[in-house]
């Protein structure tokens, strides 16, 4: 799209007070590239559960260290790249609850990583010398 | 900084639970407390406004969960009211529209119990 950027960059500390900040910047570019309502919706539930997953599971020893939110716009495709410094935790190979089960079950956690498979059309994880990247795709 | 609005009344036997703006990591330790507080309180039947939440995360589904499953322990039940479009998107993308019982406002919501 003419005079939009394809691409955004945040950069957030890991405070769950200031991830909001990243769902917000992600939408507003995504409503600059007019995505549809329902890609961008996917898109901000995604993006939002996968850094307080960063937040409520990483350790504290990188508390100081942030984490690297890119959301790209291609023409069949919006990709985000979420990067952090960290022990390794590969969300695609997590199990996923049952959602029937987990909500007779009356859980209060575990439902993030479950948001983020069924949302997304891809997701990717790397770790490479304690940087884990995770990539998600939505099709648009 | 995300922000919840909260209220609660009731309605003879039903508590009616207002919840406003955003019902996510942040906000849902707070809305937690509250409708624990309510349950302790004695309310078994609750119906949970949602007109004007703007936002829910899974971490705020995840409290309606524990909420409804520590009711149903008590025979009670927490019923939604008055969802808007974008929170109705939300819970069918997700496979949830079938798991609370919901109505489009309060009255119908209060008068099911």
């Amino acid at each position: 799209m003419a005079g939009v950027p394809d691409k955004i960059t945040i950069n957030v500390p890991r405070v769950i007070s200031k991830l909001d900040h990243v769902r917000d910047s992600v939408v507003d570019f995504l409503k600059q590239h007019a995505i549809s309502e329902g890609a961008a919706s996917r898109i901000e539930l995604s993006v939002y559960e996968a850094v307080v997953n960063i937040v409520e599971h990483s350790s504290h020893a990188n508390n100081d260290k942030t984490i690297h939110v890119e959301c790209r716009v291609h023409d069949d495709e919006v990709v985000i790249i979420i990067s952090h410094f960290g022990e390794k935790f590969d969300i695609t190979k997590a199990e996923l609850p049952n959602i029937e089960k987990h909500y007779k079950s009356g859980k209060m956690r575990g439902l993030g990583i479950y948001f983020i498979m069924t949302l997304m059309d891809k997701v990717e994880y790397s770790h490479v010398d304690m940087l884990n990247t995770l990539t998600m795709t939505k099709k648009i | 900084m995300s922000v919840l609005q909260y209220s609660s009344a009731k309605h003879g036997p039903v508590t009616l639970i207002t919840i406003g703006g955003s019902l996510d990591a942040e906000t849902s330790p707070k809305f937690h407390a509250k409708i624990k507080g309510e349950i302790e309180k004695g309310a078994k039947r609750i119906v949970c406004n949602l007109e004007r939440l703007d936002y829910i995360a899974s971490a705020g589904l995840g409290v309606l969960i524990s909420a409804n499953d520590e009711l149903s322990r008590q025979g009670g039940e927490i019923r939604l009211s008055a969802m808007n479009e974008k929170i109705i998107k939300i819970f069918k993308l997700l496979g949830f529209i079938n798991l609370f019982k919901i109505f489009e406002n309060d009255q119908k919501a209060i008068d099911s119990f």
